[in-house]
């Protein structure tokens, strides 16, 4: 198999000397992957942008875009089986070879809960919990297990259900609160699998079934805080609190 | 599109991708839908009822999406078989590797509905055409 020429574009508006580089850098029949991460595209000079595009999508056997999709338009006009687009969510992963563990892992749920639930304040560690309006995420890193605290209350818990979930009111069905917890867990885990296997960490990520645990924790979390632990081994398991009441903590 | 009657297989190692996954079907009218966790599963599957269209994920245990991608490609009577890709696999070389095996689409987790819906819409053309 041939290894195909990456380019990667991070945070930035993209112009056409962007391209450019791309078309020069890659030989006739080469295969070629192209991603855009937090770039934004509307650009004045669009035309010039689709058609450095247009020229790379005949220089190369095959490229692949992968970006949201709306870097579609690029290919507007384009009728090629070699150009393949690849949509990915609009949220980013450091997924840099040789970045260390702690990093990416903290990297992932930032972003991925800074594009879910944009009000999140910011992550941290056990020793500086915090709490925040719709949900809070606490990594806690012990010497042989990462644990994810996810604090959330009732609204951030629908906003979940809305947009990541995206079950829809069908006229009865009421999800559990911990199911639907399970399965915002459960795209998290299907994210950070592979990213642990390129690295060659073989772990078992998985969320089992929610079971609502008695009241436990810090008692200034005050009333109406309700737990579900999902025990994947003895030692590994993620632990949920859902508040019914609490709209506003601060530190 | 295709029509709301297509039997759909959605090959997935986690259970709740698969339930996202169904009832994300079920919200654009899809109902005929059959599920496995594991290329082995879906390759039974697969020999026993005829499909309209694949969901398949890259990593699961026993056998993985690219190696059951390798066996329908190379059974005449899987070869054409639409297949979507959905997985978070983000490495740009093993997804040209699998573009390269003859899929129909590749979509990273996770996705939206309106994702799905455009996605299936143009696999749907591209069988057409």
């Amino acid at each position: 198999m041939s290894t195909p020429q990456e380019f990667s574009f991070y945070g930035k508006q993209i112009v056409p000397a962007d391209l450019e580089t791309v078309l020069t850098s890659l030989r006739p029949g080469e295969e070629c992957v192209i991603s855009f991460t937090d770039v934004n595209i509307r650009t004045q000079d669009f035309e010039s942008l689709r058609q450095i595009f247009q020229k790379i999508v005949k220089v190369a056997s095959r490229l692949v875009l992968i970006a949201d999709p709306e870097f579609e338009v690029l290919g507007q006009g384009i009728e090629s089986s070699r150009l393949h687009f690849v949509n990915k969510p609009g949220f980013s992963v450091s997924n840099v070879r040789g970045t260390d563990f702690d990093t990416m892992f903290v990297s992932l749920i930032e972003s991925f809960w800074a594009h879910y639930f944009p009000n999140i304040q910011r992550v941290a560690k056990a020793d500086a919990p915090v709490f925040m309006a719709q949900a809070a995420v606490t990594l806690i890193r012990t010497k042989k297990n990462y644990w994810i605290v996810l604090r959330m209350n009732k609204a951030g818990l629908e906003l979940a259900a809305d947009k990541i979930l995206q079950f829809t009111d069908d006229g009865g069905t009421v999800y559990p609160p911990g199911d639907m917890v399970a399965e915002v867990l459960n795209i998290l885990c299907g994210l950070l699998k592979p990213l642990l296997r390129l690295r060659k960490f073989e772990v078992q990520i998985e969320v089992g079934i929610p079971v609502e645990l008695p009241r436990q924790g810090d008692p200034q979390e005050g009333p109406n805080v309700y737990h579900w632990s999902f025990e994947i081994s003895p030692n590994a398991y993620f632990e949920i609190a859902l508040n019914e009441e609490v709209n506003h903590v601060s530190t | 599109m295709f029509p709301l009657n297509s039997k759909i297989l959605i090959v997935d190692e986690m259970k709740g991708i698969r339930i996202w996954l169904q009832k994300s079907l079920n919200i654009l009218g899809y109902t005929d839908l059959k599920e496995a966790s594991n290329g082995e599963e879906a390759l039974e599957l697969l020999k026993q009822e005829k499909f309209d269209l694949v969901f398949l994920d890259i990593v699961m245990p026993k056998m993985d999406g690219i190696a059951l991608l390798k066996k329908l490609k190379a059974d005449g009577h899987f070869n054409s078989l639409p297949i979507i890709i959905l997985s978070a696999e983000t490495d740009g070389q093993l997804i040209t590797e699998v573009i390269g095996l003859g899929i129909s689409q590749y979509i990273i987790k996770p996705a939206t509905i309106p994702v799905l819906q455009k996605k299936m819409g143009d696999v749907f053309l591209a069988k057409k055409a």
